[in-house]
């Protein structure tokens, strides 16, 4: 079979990173501001890391509780921000990192084809999955994440030299500091073991040792650092304490069409086909692992565990790792057929399609998250709320906005995405969605009354929002005062229950 | 590990009666943590509110023997078993608290003798011995069944004896005295014992198996026909199995995982001991069913996970590094799970504050009060300061009890003081208790406005724990 020599594989390789680095870096550096209210809350923690005063963990505008989450990610970007502005590292660094995973994706390919331009062709595709473009402007903890798990399996596989056992636990150590999703790959790992049991393939002792351990280790220090969450919500602690209500709107909100699409058709496509391919026609241990990772990953997305779009990340990555066997067998056909250009044809083809299916929609979904960027006068409005109303003043929006209001406004939120601690999460998304579709503006006004609200921010996810009925505010004028009229308004609650 | 090994050795020479003395001796300590804990932070002997419910129970027996529990207003039948009884018995001598003392260590020293002997039939290694005992000891399970005043202490003894009875042969008398007490602690406990009469029993068991048979038909037609089917068979929720998700009565997630490399490392005796073997198994899987047999399981999950620890510890390591991390790991986590169980013992409910609470609740309110309260501190209200409550946990054999918390739930949701005056004067509540947890969680229900800010109640104690509101009346 054809191949490229290490030297050649090795410059095509560091191109690729620096490529793909260098596009992500340029297209968030186009844009002044962050896209998400995840990624400004972010930069509130990390430059609450920064100041000596600040705590990592407390908000005090937040309606919640203070908990603890996993703080590594935060500190490893606050590692960076040194001398630097902490949104130009949010910007540049994440980008970095999630460019990197395409040294992991090859290594990995290529200990289990041996096939370097095989190896190439499928980092390429890991590159422009393109929900991973997702990322690009929100500095998204799964940016670092998911390299760091390649790397994770990548040591697995070669756990007996020891320089790979300490790659398998520095990274199983990072990730237990950054990310929780290490629990999922970990269960993944058991649910291979079971697979080769299934299939009758001896078990490695030393890969059953090192997930056992690992297992150990990450259960066990997270029933110490969550001890409270788990007291608290119990059970409940693995859907985050999501209300029911905002699982099945997220749901509601996502076809499986769109899933295919942004984890790109050819690694969704080619990589079903080695799962059907190595379960009932061949054996091969190592696909197994992928195989089963695949599938946790999807019965975690599927019963709510994890997070939609994070898991369709991962999910994304373990199809492209998949998908590089089926490459490999398509090839494989083509060494056999007689026709002579078969190979350097097919080899062509499987780049253009991947080039099609693959980079055009990462240059899509990548322009789509520039586009939903906090915009000027989003900032404008909240830096009123921050400049012009009094610092105890609650002030309500959308859920999506509660971040927003805590980091950039520095008001205090009554919603926002994490529900953790929370003693009344459904009764307040209930609240929430009533106070926004009401039609009534008396109704709406005794629900904000109910958390004490004492502004109501009109922001572009209400606006866009079809079941919001805005106009209701405007209708009653003598209780909400319109004190901000720009691009996005802001009302003043002015009555007393009594007058309402 | 070496060393570890070397005194683990030493055990070995230990006989059979030095065993059981060293085991009773660290049981005895390990089970008087939480108790000293409440001593130094000056709280009640007794913890945990279950407690209070069989405290008064046996201590309403010292006043003329009766079966009518009256705590809710209305009556009820307390739910007696011969625990109570021999408790009320020893009680007529000693104080509550000797009593508890006396009647739980000697329960556990008979109980775990007669494990050690069912041990030494099956050839256990004094190592294993060891291992269970530990995790035996240190299960939440265990501290909760043997600090708290409630039944099982007495029903795992006579199952644990029927079962040393069985296997060694004895006389079928013993099993005729175990099976004729089990049908009196509940469904539960009866059924276990049917299960090892019917595993283990031999022909000349028939007779055990009658008596059993005929007893619990008779014990519980009496009680259908007088008070009503309880649910018998019961799923038993996820969160209860474990100690770590904040379930007072459950496992370590740790202990389960090695009960689990147990069942697996064990597979292979299935055939070899066929019936104890099904025991076995039976012990752990019909508890997932049947609520109320935590308990039981608690010695096969123990079992199971002192195997899972010996073949980890004996398995050989490809990456030898790694078998003192893991070990390490599981032993940290069987440990801390237990620390975090001992502690939340020790700080339950009653402190001293609801117990200065309760007293001057006994003192300064009328004794035909009615106090409305959560059902969590209804067994303490009633016990200790010894008014008719609202509601409490123990739903069994009163009717009313769905109609009250619906009742209940209504006047939660009440926006308006009439629909509340309805409420209260219906009940003839007299009397609104809210823990400071209850005004956290309800300080923006309506209900909780209304209680606070209207001239129908009428804040009568506070103190750091709870505060007590009168009700003065008002139209309906």
């Amino acid at each position: 079979m054809f191949d490229l020599t290490k030297k050649q594989a090795g410059v095509l390789l560091i191109g690729l990173f620096l490529a793909v680095a260098s596009l992500r870096v340029y297209l968030a550096l186009s844009v002044p501001s962050l896209t998400s209210g995840d990624a400004y809350h972010h930069l509130g923690q990390i430059e609450s890391l920064q100041s000596q005063s600040g705590s990592l963990f407390a908000n005090d505008f937040s309606y919640r509780a203070p908990h603890f989450f996993l703080p590594g990610y935060q500190y490893i970007l606050s590692f960076f921000s040194h001398g630097f502005s902490v949104l130009l590292v949010l910007k540049v660094v994440p980008n970095i990192f999630i460019a990197s995973l395409v040294f992991p994706m090859y290594l990995l390919i290529f200990l289990l084809s041996r096939v370097r331009h095989i190896a190439l062709t499928t980092s390429f595709g890991a590159a422009f999955v393109p929900i991973l473009w997702s990322t690009l402007n929100t500095a998204s903890p799964m940016t670092v994440t998911l390299p760091l798990i390649l790397w994770l399996i990548y040591a697995f596989f070669r756990i007996k030299e020891h320089a790979f056992q300490v790659l398998y636990f520095t990274c199983l150590l990072l990730l237990l500091i950054i990310h929780p999703s290490l629990f999922l790959i970990l269960l993944g790992f058991l649910f291979y073991f079971v697979l080769l049991k299934t299939e009758k393939i001896g078990i490695i002792a030393a890969d059953l040792e090192v997930i056992l351990f690992s297992l150990f280790l990450v259960v066990w220090a997270y029933m110490l650092l969550f001890k409270k969450l788990f007291l608290a919500h119990g059970i409940a602690f693995i859907w985050l304490n999501l209300p029911q209500q905002l699982i099945s709107d997220i749901f509601a909100r996502f076809s499986i069409l769109e899933g295919i699409y942004t984890i790109s058709l050819v690694p969704f496509f080619a990589g079903i086909f080695s799962v059907y391919y190595f379960i009932f026609r061949r054996n091969y241990p190592q696909v197994y692992l992928m195989i089963a990772l695949s599938i946790i990953t999807t019965l975690a997305i599927w019963f709510g565990f994890y997070p939609l779009q994070e898991g369709l990340m991962l999910l994304g990555l373990f199809l492209v790792l998949l998908a590089s066997f089926s490459y490999t067998l398509l090839l494989n056909y083509a060494e056999r057929i007689k026709y002579p250009y078969a190979y350097p044809l097919l080899s062509i083809a499987v780049l253009i399609l991947i080039v099609f299916t693959s980079l055009v929609p990462s240059l899509q979904v990548a322009h789509a998250n520039i586009e939903e960027r906090i915009s000027e006068e989003q900032v404008a409005t909240l830096t009123f709320l921050r400049e012009q109303t009094h610092p105890s003043a609650i002030v309500f929006a959308d859920i999506q906005d509660g971040y927003l209001l805590s980091s950039l406004a520095q008001r205090r939120n009554v919603i926002e995405p994490n529900f953790l601690l929370s003693l009344d999460a459904s009764e307040r998304y209930q609240d929430m969605k009533r106070i926004l579709s009401t039609l009534n503006p008396e109704e709406a006004y005794l629900l904000l009354d109910k958390y004490g609200v004492d502004y109501v921010y009109v922001s572009p996810s209400i606006l866009f929002n079809p079941e919001a009925q805005i106009l209701k505010f405007d209708e009653y004028p003598k209780c909400f005062q319109l004190v901000y009229d720009k691009a996005y308004k802001i009302y003043y609650l002015a009555c007393g229950v009594s007058d309402v | 590990m070496n060393s570890f090994s070397q005194q683990l050795s030493k055990f070995h020479h230990l006989s059979f009666f030095q065993r059981f003395f060293f085991f009773s001796a660290l049981a005895l300590l390990i089970f008087s943590i939480p108790f000293a804990m409440r001593f130094f932070q000056g709280d009640p002997f007794f913890p945990g509110a279950s407690t209070y419910y069989h405290m008064r129970l046996i201590t309403e027996q010292h006043s003329g023997f009766t079966l009518t529990d009256t705590a809710l207003g209305e009556p009820r039948p307390f739910l007696f078993t011969p625990y109570h009884l021999l408790f009320f018995l020893i009680s007529s001598f000693l104080s509550l608290s000797l009593t508890f003392i006396f009647l739980h260590f000697f329960l556990f020293c008979f109980t775990f003798y007669f494990l050690l002997r069912l041990f030494r039939f099956f050839a256990l290694p004094p190592v294993h011995q060891l291992l269970f005992s530990v995790v035996f000891f240190l299960s939440p399970l265990t501290l909760f069944v043997y600090t708290h005043i409630h039944p099982a202490p007495l029903y795992l003894f006579l199952l644990v004896f029927l079962v040393w009875a069985l296997v060694e042969g004895y006389s079928s008398w013993l099993s005729i005295f175990c099976v004729v007490l089990l049908p009196f602690f509940g469904f539960a406990p009866a059924f276990i014992g049917l299960l090892c009469l019917l595993t283990l029993g031999h022909q000349r068991q028939k007779i055990a198996l009658g008596v059993l048979v005929i007893m619990s038909i008779l014990f519980f037609s009496f009680i259908g026909f007088g008070y009503g089917v309880p649910p018998l068979m019961h799923l038993t929720s996820f969160s209860e199995f474990f100690a770590d998700l904040g379930a007072m009565q459950g496992y370590s997630i740790f202990t389960l995982f090695l009960a689990l490399t147990g069942v697996i490392v064990t597979w292979r005796m299935k055939k070899e001991y066929r019936k104890y073997y099904l025991l076995a198994m039976l012990g752990i899987v019909v508890p997932f069913f049947v609520e109320g047999l935590l308990f039981y399981q608690n010695i096969f999950i123990s079992l199971a996970a002192s195997f899972g620890f010996l073949h980890l510890y004996k398995r050989k390591w490809s990456l030898p590094s790694l078998r003192f991390l893991s070990l390490l790991l599981v032993t940290c986590g069987i440990l801390f799970t237990f620390v975090s169980s001992l502690s939340a013992l020790a700080a339950s409910q009653p402190s001293s504050s609801f117990l200065a609470g309760a007293l001057w609740i006994q003192e300064k309110t009328p004794s035909s009060s009615l106090i409305l309260a959560d059902s969590s501190s209804g067994f303490l209200i009633s016990s200790l300061a010894q008014r008719t409550i609202f509601l409490d946990e123990q739903d069994l054999f009163f009717p009313s009890y769905a109609q009250r918390t619906q009742d209940l739930a209504k006047a939660r949701s009440a926006t308006t003081l009439p629909v509340l005056h309805a409420f209260f004067q219906n009940y003839r509540i007299t009397h609104i208790l809210f823990t400071k947890a209850q005004q956290e969680e309800l300080y923006t229900q309506s209900f909780f406005m209304l209680v606070e800010n209207t001239e129908s109640f009428k804040k009568v104690y506070e103190n750091n724990l709870f505060t007590l509101w009168e009700y003065q009346g008002g139209a309906a």
